[in-house]
């Protein structure tokens, strides 16, 4: 089990920079996901990190050997495909075993081998099947047995779950948790869902456009947003632009939403500067008409929609001054048009460095 | 991928090329020179042949009657065909796929035994043509050796096989669908195929219909059975100015013009096969 | 028969549009569909007993015996004379036509797959006109090849002292310069639709370049390349017009054989022969769907 370094590796095609260079670290038996919108640059990453593509700069590393000019077939790395590309030709045996075929393994060595990855992906019955005659669901753990087979020091995953409804999904994220965990295998992963990449991360690459937003583990991505973009992909968020007043310490004055209040910033921000406050929907309560709780920041507004989503229920309020927040909470019993009063903390709010 | 793609397309190339190239020019070559008689060409490069095709009315008339059956047959076997193969691709029962098979069987079989049956099925003292006069349906047996019809049955057969399977692809490209939303809109079956089927196979239909007037016009082996030395399309012309006349210059000569006006089909259905398809807003 | 829109009648066609149906007929959809489906049925029928008359003919009369040595149809008496009396001569050529046919589909399949991948996976910016010129054959009527070969072999002949026309070698380079494009084409059809995915699973699993050929891409787009090879030795093996220029009276094959009777004196064990090759025609048929399926012939040959 190996770590993987990238140092200021990056792709251009002719005009067009599908990935600007970027540096990245992920230490031994981590799991990565590499997380974005279609043509962030996700793929091409994990591409260049399997060989498929060659960068245009930069260096790979696995443990301290550079990789970057070997082929795919050299780099002793594992890769389980968006549509698991199993071979239609050859049966789950087969295809298991291919990598220990090239590798020179003996037959019986070979078979144990298998039998033991089918024990492990619990499916022992079917290494005399074709890939056509299982499901989508058996097919995706035939290309993971497939792709451990041969002990690589490295696991990379394209999308592997996109293909399976939301139940069956769900399934395999549990699975392949427990089995990376138990293999201790250094995984990378891509994907565009980011509550599957919430799931199942160590931590998370957010991508966009080539880059690199941020690089936390999920909970300090969600609660501690840094960018715009980061803010929005992950989970529903409220924007609300405000004006800093003043600067004392850690602490800045700004007004926002109508309302003055004070928030603590990391970063120095002149006074006079727009910057902009991110609130998540479940971060918001309903107060009572009137209320002034302590340390919350109250506005009064009305409902403006309603979505009942069976565990939760979001609220959609226009404020008085003319700001729209999305509530997530409990479900109550609210109408449409229903003056409501809404709050939030400061110190729930993140701030948001890049303001359009 | 890293495997050197173009060092497989080198050799396959190089001698299809070399015998492409060579073939054609040694008779494009040989078309340009004047017949000396006894197989021999002159030395002169001279269009003096292609003067006498044009001019001469047993050249001519030949290219003319070939053009004008192909023409004829096509259509015919257009129009026969298309339905069946309609039928076929729409079969829902496993009979569809089996009766292909069977137009595919068929098709494989040399067209020198189909005209061998033919010959046969229309002997003038065959059981077919016995019952015809017999029953007084017809004063005369029907024949087809020697006859401009006969000839044109055995084009039908030589292409009808093959036009159907083409057919039968486009067919398929048309979605099931568009049927059902047609007749939820109204339409009834055979308006559906006047103002969706036949629309939108259009191209297809087109396209088909050429590569089957190409066949007719280069069909040999069922214009020479049948025809029976009278009738003389330009592919029985060519092979008798070649080996009975031994007149290689003629005998290229007009393999050249043959060659040409498939090519000239050829263009011609890229140009109407692309108008039609950006007529319909297709993508072009 | 016309309907103001709004007021259908009971059972037509829905709201709006004029319902047409046969004449008399009650407005119904379902007595529509009857008559059209039985006049469909009518016209395939009516297609088949025109497209397989001539082969069932042949078979019947093979079996037959004929009044005064002539063929006559239907046949009087039932035998297999004409069976067991095919001509030696016959039985040669018909072994010929499948020598032929199969060396000439062994090498079209050793240029051709390699021409399909190669075309395919390339990026010559003179692909198009590549693929133009494999493709050529096909749209060249084979007498004009045969003519065209016939003179070439001429020149070849001249100039190399080689001559190629009424020999075995010069015939089975003919029937590869036909047969070729079947191949070629079917292999870039098959290669096209070839999921490129599949070799990078191989590489990544440590196969070198040769290995993924040998083990994934080649078996993957085998089925293409039989449907391919079958084209081409059907071409090769029906072929007439090519192997009418360059046959001579050693190098001749079975449709020359029975062009050539056809025309001066034909012999009624030919038949026998006709029906053997259009049984094999169906029993070739019947092994190709077996193992390939009528869709990759479809998809082929084009």
């Amino acid at each position: 089990m190996s770590s993987v370094r990238l140092a200021g590796v990056g792709k251009r095609y002719g005009e067009t920079l599908a990935v600007e260079p970027l540096d990245l670290e992920v230490a031994n038996g981590e799991f990565l996901t590499l997380l974005g919108p279609s043509g962030c640059g996700k793929t091409t990453t994990l591409r260049m990190i399997a060989g498929f593509i060659a960068p245009s700069a930069g260096r790979i590393r696995v443990d301290d050997d550079d990789i970057t000019a070997l082929p795919p077939q050299k780099r002793r790395m594992g890769m389980v495909f968006q549509d698991y590309s199993l071979f239609p030709h050859l049966t789950v045996e087969d295809n298991i075993a291919f990598g220990l075929v090239e590798r020179g393994v003996a037959a019986s060595e070979r078979r144990m081998r298998v039998k033991e990855l089918l024990e492990l992906i619990r499916l022992p019955q079917i290494a005399d099947r074709y890939p056509v005659e299982l499901s989508g669901g058996q097919q995706q753990r035939v290309a993971l047995a497939r792709a451990i087979a041969h002990t690589p020091r490295v696991l990379l995953m394209d999308e592997p779950f996109g293909a399976l409804d939301a139940k069956l999904r769900e399934a395999m994220q549990e699975e392949l948790r427990t089995i990376q965990k138990k293999l201790r295998i250094t995984t990378i992963f891509v994907t565009h869902d980011q509550s599957e990449a919430m799931h199942l991360s160590d931590r998370i690459a957010v991508m966009n456009q080539g880059r690199i937003e941020q690089l936390d583990p999920p909970r300090r991505l969600y609660e501690k947003p840094r960018t715009r973009f980061v803010a929005d992909f992950v989970g529903k968020i409220n924007f609300v632009e405000a004006v800093v007043l003043g600067a004392a310490g850690d602490t800045i004055e700004v007004e926002a939403a109508g309302l003055h209040f004070p928030i603590r910033a990391e970063m120095t921000t002149p006074v006079g500067a727009r910057i902009t406050l991110a609130v998540r929907p479940e971060r918001i309560r309903f107060l009572a008409r009137d209320e002034d709780a302590a340390g919350w920041v109250g506005m009064n507004g009305a409902v403006e929609r309603i979505s009942y989503l069976g565990n939760v229920m979001h609220t959609v309020v226009v404020t008085a001054a003319n700001v729209r927040l999305l509530v997530e909470s409990a479900p109550a019993e609210h109408a449409s048009g229903e003056p409501v009063r809404v709050g939030f903390r400061p110190a729930d709010a993140s701030l948001i460095a890049d303001t359009p | 991928m890293n495997l050197p793609w173009q060092r497989f397309l080198l050799l396959p190339l190089v001698l299809s090329l070399a015998l492409l190239i060579a073939s054609q020019y040694v008779f494009l070559r040989g078309s340009l020179h004047a017949d000396l008689g006894v197989g021999r060409l002159g030395d002169a490069l001279t269009l003096a042949n292609y003067r006498k095709l044009f001019t001469d009315s047993f050249y001519f008339d030949s290219l003319w009657l070939t053009i004008k059956l192909s023409a004829i047959t096509t259509v015919a076997t257009l129009v026969i065909g298309l339905p069946v193969a309609y039928v076929l691709a729409r079969m829902r029962s496993r009979w569809g796929p089996v009766l292909l098979a069977v137009i595919v069987a068929a098709s494989f079989v040399t067209i020198v035994i189909k005209v061998l049956g033919l010959n046969i099925i229309f002997a003038t003292n065959g059981g077919l043509n016995r019952f015809l006069v017999g029953s007084g349906l017809l004063s005369a047996p029907i024949t087809l050796i020697g006859k401009v019809e006969g000839v044109a049955v055995g084009l039908m057969y030589f292409t009808l096989a093959f036009l159907v399977i083409l057919l039968y692809s486009v067919v398929l490209t048309i979605p099931r669908s568009l049927e059902d939303a047609a007749q939820s809109l109204g339409a009834s079956r055979w308006r559906m195929h006047w103002r969706v089927i036949l629309p939108l196979s259009l191209p297809g239909i087109v396209a088909s219909g050429l590569i089957a007037f190409n066949l007719c016009m280069g069909a040999f082996t069922s214009a020479a059975l049948i025809g029976a030395g009278k009738i003389l399309t330009l592919p029985v012309l060519i092979q008798r100015t070649v080996i009975f006349d031994t007149k290689y210059g003629m005998g290229a000569t007009l393999a050249v013009v043959l060659l040409l006006a498939g090519l000239a089909v050829n263009l011609i259905s890229i140009l109407v096969v692309g108008r039609l398809k950006v007529a319909r807003g297709m993508t072009a | 028969m016309s309907l103001p829109p709004g007021r259908p009648k009971e059972g037509s066609l829905p709201l709006g549009g004029k319902a047409r149906s046969a004449k008399g007929a009650p407005n119904n959809l379902f007595t529509e569909r009857r008559v059209n489906r039985a006049l469909a049925r009518l016209w395939v029928a009516a297609f088949f007993t025109f497209l397989l008359a001539p082969l069932v003919v042949v078979v019947v009369v093979s079996f037959g015996e004929t009044a005064r040595g002539g063929l006559a149809f239907p046949p009087k008496s039932f035998t297999l004379h004409w069976y067991t009396t095919i001509g030696r001569e016959y039985l040669t050529a018909l072994f010929a036509s499948i020598a032929v046919a199969a060396g000439s589909v062994v090498v079209c399949v050793v240029l051709g797959v390699p021409a399909g991948l190669g075309l395919v996976r390339t990026r010559w910016r003179g692909k198009a006109a590549l693929a133009a010129a494999f493709r050529a054959p096909v749209q060249i009527p084979a007498v004009v090849t045969g003519v065209a070969f016939l003179q070439f072999y001429y020149l070849l002949g001249d100039a190399v002292g080689w001559y190629g026309a009424g020999t075995w070698t010069g015939l089975l380079v003919a029937h590869v310069f036909i047969g070729l494009p079947y191949v070629i084409g079917s292999v870039v059809a098959v290669v096209q639709r070839f999921n490129a995915r599949f070799e990078e699973a191989a590489l990544i699993l440590g196969a070198s370049p040769w290995s993924v050929l040998r083990r994934v891409t080649l078996p993957v787009i085998a089925p293409g390349v039989y449907s391919g090879a079958t084209y081409a030795f059907l071409v090769s093996f029906s072929d007439l017009p090519v192997a009418l220029f360059l046959s001579s009276a050693d190098v001749r094959t079975f449709p020359v054989l029975l062009f050539q009777a056809m025309d001066y004196d034909f012999d009624p064990t030919l038949l026998a022969v006709a029906t053997i090759i259009i049984a094999a025609s169906f029993v070739a048929m019947l092994l190709f769907q077996k193992w390939v399926g009528i869709n990759a012939l479809l998809r082929s040959g084009q």
